[in-house]
């Protein structure tokens, strides 16, 4: 038994506990045993040996060289990808701003039509003036603008971010007070227009809206002064200050307010009834 | 000496000449370098202790190297492959840091 290596092999159970209390591998110790018992190896061959493990080393360095750039290579990949969403984004918004002022444009030669068929200049003015009070039709004339802001760490806190429901709150005192037109961010108010969340985001009809939310609405002379003295505009100009929101609350007294017509609302239950004392409806039964 | 030396110009090698690695070896390319940094850290650890051997230490890289490059394969195909890896770093990574230790007794002899 002068050779270790005839010893029947004694397996380490605790493979986890050697390795902790000694880290290298055995084999160097085994192979240091080897060579004290069989001598120094033949020159040559000692430096052949060397000779491989300095080629292993050179490759070690390259591994760590490609594995470094590859690493590093991963990063602008990855800027590339947020690149082309964000254009795609911006892309996607140029084509809904053209659709949206194609709409508008479509809608006024609808209108401008439908005045050139009905003729008489007072069925004009009454379907004007029901337009614009319906919210189908652009209007001008002096209101407010109330400027309502995320907190500044809207990013990580949700009591820093405007919700669907101060917008609701501020929309719902300003029609109290005798607002006859209001659009928020430019998007216009019919009776139809849900102010909702969809997510993170908030949707005003079907348009997605973005901070700072601009609510323009025109109304009464006085409107301006009862809005400021509304408890509305006490509770967010208090929240200003309060360090779970500190939203950004401003209300602007503003003259010759021009709101852009909303987007025709699908009706697609509500059905317009026959006028009465006409005869019977046609059998496709649209009722007009 | 000439094996710090071999190492540099290998990095020097590798960042000029960017050879490309396969896409399908790409993954493995992190536990080829935990591997290579423990056949290093080992080297030198046994250099120290007067015990080192050139045929050892090329025989002990390249079979980290397809032992630990095999465990993360085999782990991929049966759906636990993080997990392995995760297990060969931690493996790899306890003997970097006895070896390391190892090497600090030597130098510092604390």
């Amino acid at each position: 038994m002068t050779d270790p290596r005839m010893k029947p092999r004694i397996y380490q159970v605790d493979f986890l506990t050697q390795l902790f209390r000694d880290p290298l591998d055995p084999a160097y110790a085994q192979a240091a045993e080897d060579r004290a018992k069989r001598g120094p190896l033949p020159a040559w061959n000692k430096a052949g040996r060397r000779v491989v493990a300095w080629i292993l080393l050179v490759a070690i360095g390259m591994l760590f060289a490609v594995a470094y750039k590859q690493a590093v290579r991963g990063a602008p990949e990855r800027e590339k990808v947020r690149a082309g969403l964000i254009s795609r984004i911006t892309a996607q918004k140029e084509r809904t701003n053209a659709r949206a002022a194609e709409a508008e444009e479509l809608q006024n030669e609808v209108n401008r039509l439908r005045e050139v068929v009905l003729g008489d200049p007072a069925k004009i003015q009454q379907a004007r003036e029901l337009e614009a009070a319906t919210g189908m039709r652009r209007v001008s004339g002096d209101g407010l603008v109330v400027r309502l802001a995320d907190g500044p760490e809207a990013a990580t806190r949700t009591g820093h971010r405007v919700i669907d429901f101060d917008l609701q709150i501020i929309v719902n005192t300003l029609w109290y007070l005798g607002a006859e037109a209001i659009s928020i961010n430019g998007r216009r108010l019919t009776s139809l227009t849900p102010i909702r969340k969809g997510g993170e985001a908030i949707y005003v009809g079907d348009a997605l809206v973005a901070g700072p939310y601009e609510i323009s609405a025109i109304g009464p002379p006085d409107l301006y002064d009862d809005f400021s003295k509304s408890d509305t505009a006490k509770v967010y100009r208090a929240w200003q200050e309060r360090p779970e929101h500190r939203f950004g609350f401003k209300i602007n007294q503003r003259d010759d307010l021009l709101l852009p017509a909303a987007v025709m609302p699908e009706l697609r239950f509500a059905k317009v009834p026959p006028p009465a004392g006409s005869p019977t409806p046609t059998p496709t039964g649209g009722g007009r | 000496m000439i094996a710090v030396l071999a190492l540099l110009v290998g990095v020097v090698a590798g960042a000029l000449l960017e050879p490309t690695v396969p896409l399908a070896l790409q993954p493995y390319l992190p536990i080829a370098v935990v591997a290579a940094l423990d056949a290093v850290f080992g080297g030198v650890r046994a250099k120290l202790d007067g015990i080192f051997d050139d045929k050892q230490f090329v025989i002990s890289f390249i079979s980290n190297v397809l032992v630990a490059g095999l465990i993360v394969y085999l782990g991929d195909q049966l759906g636990v492959g993080p997990q392995l890896s995760t297990g060969v770093v931690v493996v790899l990574g306890v003997r970097i840091f006895g070896n390391v230790a190892a090497i600090r007794r030597h130098l510092f002899r604390a």
